[in-house]
């Protein structure tokens, strides 16, 4: 157990408490037999249960998880990253967006050198466009470019 | 003879130059995931069924099975030549294999780990085609109340031993199947915890919840925390055993084929614990037990062979009642649901060529990895020169394009992304993320099934203890979770009683 083992475990309570709060508003039983509710009713007070348990047996733990600052920074830009290309692909498609984003996982976050960061980010979209969208006739969304 | 004229028919699929082809490439991609550390076969696999779409189910089946167990040959490499386990089943044979290889004997240890495996894959194989019949012809008889006792089972022994705190396993299951409930009630048709979401109606698909899991937070990991891979400079000549090594393993192979074929089958087992039991038994009988750890070629041979063998035995579960073992197979169902086949009792039935077809692939991808394994670990070496930046921004592409393939919809690679922020926590904070997968899949199965049960008794849940089978299965599941807390209840108490029997209260 850690010292986060308190934190995931209330907020998984909550959550859990919600579910079966939630799922009062469905049928829990239709003559003779569950209904729709019934499942979520008790995996929500089973999980409420174990995740209180979780909580409980973490508080005064003294083990953390030790994340280095540069390591959460490098994670929160890759992720950041990530989700501006992937809202981005409806305006300039999905290979595009995607060589986007490789190119600066590669190049700002992995430290790599730039040819090798172009030619990796290029070579895997290019692989992963002929694969997908030419093989597999998958209809990536288009860009203005018309891929 | 009937099981020869079944595996015959098998052989006619799977020798077909296409086939032929696609066990070759599972084989190949599953040796390259299995050197890649961080990446494992259930990632792979998830990673690459969406490139399978459009082909006959039984060449994609076969690719499939082909990386699940390519995968087990090539998690060697690294942990001969690095020091590190390119896959969770290949953890033991760090101990000796690395030890090995700082003694210059690292071809020794490659050759008798890729021999070893070989011989257990095929006898793993030769295992599963005798038992899946016997099994599946029983599983006929077996009704909602077996199911639900039987996946539940596969759960509780999962979240059992995964070797994390078995509470968080638990919790992992729990929220697996609290995630398999959001959609459409599978019975009344009832709309459940869409939020209005349409694209959820259907439910949380299974390909970019694994993806999210295993492929997208292992290299949100990385990134995090980047690895560096540095390989031993180690020559790799002598790949073929000597006869002292031969002598000292071939006991060792055989044993641990059997410890791994038993413990593949067990519902939530599979080859990390297989592998785990081989070696503890290998040390236990050894007449030096302290070579072990220090380069002994039992302590390669003997965990080599049980996570071969354990991927073979594995697939019985899999194939004969529809329950998967591991996230692997977890994974490998949701591929067969994909395409339309629920595997269980009537898939030898209702689709000979797949199930035969894919016995057969599977030995002739053992004998392709052997062939492949042998010569070629120099060459499969050099994919750990690859630097990690290039391996993520693969992983990252195609489970982004492979994510969107499945409907089309970037809703779906919103979804991955979102697994992958929380399956990032979950490596972090040592929560498993194999129970969450494997309830996920199960969800549906077990809530029909408890349904249905208590629908055929009136709602009396004596059905469940009333009945052998089931009855049976629960009581061995419960064994499993409450064992462990039981025995160390008693051991305490022992203890104080007889602290107090020598120095009084």
């Amino acid at each position: 157990m850690t010292r986060a083992d308190p934190v995931i475990g209330a907020g998984l309570t909550i959550a859990f408490l919600l579910m079966t709060w939630s799922s009062t508003g469905l049928t829990y039983s239709t003559e003779f037999a569950p209904g729709p509710g019934f499942a979520p009713f008790w995996l929500g007070v089973v999980g409420a249960g174990i995740s209180a348990y979780v909580a409980a047996r973490g508080v005064g733990a003294r083990e953390g998880v030790a994340v280095p600052r540069a390591g959460l920074v490098r994670l929160a830009a890759a992720l950041a990253g990530l989700v501006v290309a992937m809202v981005a692909v409806p305006s300039v498609g999905l290979a595009l967006a995607l060589a986007a984003y490789l190119l600066f996982l590669t190049l700002a976050i992995e430290r790599m050198p730039l040819a090798s960061a172009v030619a990796t980010s290029l070579g895997t979209t290019l692989l992963v466009y002929v694969v997908f969208a030419r093989l597999l006739d998958v209809p990536f969304p288009a860009g203005p470019l018309g891929f | 003879m009937d099981v020869l004229q079944h595996l015959a028919f098998g052989f006619s699929i799977a020798l077909t130059p296409q086939n032929l082809g696609f066990a070759f490439a599972g084989a190949f991609i599953g040796t390259v995931i299995g050197i890649l550390p961080g990446i494992g076969p259930s990632a792979g696999i998830a990673l690459l069924l969406p490139v399978t779409f459009g082909l006959p189910p039984v060449s994609a089946l076969i690719m499939l099975a082909g990386i699940y167990y390519g995968a087990m040959y090539g998690g060697t490499l690294t942990s001969v030549l690095i020091n590190t386990p390119g896959e969770s089943a290949t953890v033991m044979t760090t101990l000796d294999g690395y030890q090995l290889a700082l003694q210059g004997r690292a071809g020794a240890a490659l050759g008798i780990a890729a021999i070893g495996s070989f011989i257990a894959g095929t006898l793993g194989v030769v295992a599963l085609m005798l038992a899946a019949p016997l099994i599946a012809d029983s599983a006929v008889l077996f009704g909602p109340p077996e199911y639900f006792a039987l996946a539940l089972l596969g759960l509780l022994t999962l979240s059992g031993l995964t070797g994390a705190s078995a509470s968080k396993a638990l919790l992992m299951a729990v929220a697996g199947l609290a995630v398999a409930t959001v959609g459409l009630d599978p019975i009344a048709g009832q709309l459940r915890f869409t939020a209005g979401v349409l694209e959820l109606s259907d439910g949380i698909e299974f390909l970019p919840v694994a993806v999210g899991l295993f492929g997208i937070a292992e290299v949100l990991v990385n990134i995090e925390s980047p690895v560096r891979l540095e390989p031993i400079r180690a020559k790799l000549s002598g790949l073929i055993p000597t006869w002292q090594d031969w002598i000292a393993s071939r006991l060792p192979i055989l044993r641990g084929t059997v410890i791994g074929f038993a413990v593949g089958v067990l519902p939530g087992a599979g080859a990390t614990i297989a592998s785990f039991i081989a070696y503890g038994v290998e040390k236990r009988i050894a007449r030096e037990p302290e070579r072990f750890g220090r380069g002994a070629i039992e302590g390669v041979a003997a965990p080599e062979s049980a996570n071969n063998a354990a991927t073979a035995g594995a697939m019985v579960p899999l194939l004969t009642l529809g329950i998967p073992g591991s996230a692997t197979t977890a994974v490998l169902l949701g591929a067969f649901i994909l395409y339309g086949l629920r595997p269980g009792p009537l898939l030898l039935t209702d689709h000979p060529d797949v199930f035969w077809g894919l016995v057969a692939s599977m030995y002739v991808g053992n004998v392709m990895l052997l062939v492949l394994n042998l010569p070629g670990a120099p060459i499969f070496a050099s994919v750990l020169r690859l630097p990690y930046p290039a391996i993520a921004a693969g992983i990252l592409g195609i489970s982004v394009a492979g994510v969107y393939s499945l409907q089309n919809s970037m809703f779906d690679v919103w979804v991955a992304i979102a697994f992958g922020v929380i399956g990032y926590g979950m490596k972090r904070f040592d929560y498993p993320a194999a129970p969450f997968v494997l309830a996920l899949v199960l969800g549906p199965l077990l809530e029909t099934a408890l349904r249905q049960s208590l629908t055929i008794s009136h709602g009396n849940l004596a059905i469940f203890v009333s009945r052998p089978a089931s009855a049976v299965l629960l009581a061995v599941g419960l064994l499993i979770v409450a064992g462990p807390t039981v025995a160390s209840g008693l051991r305490t108490l022992i203890d104080r009683s007889q602290h107090r029997k020598e120095f009084g209260p």
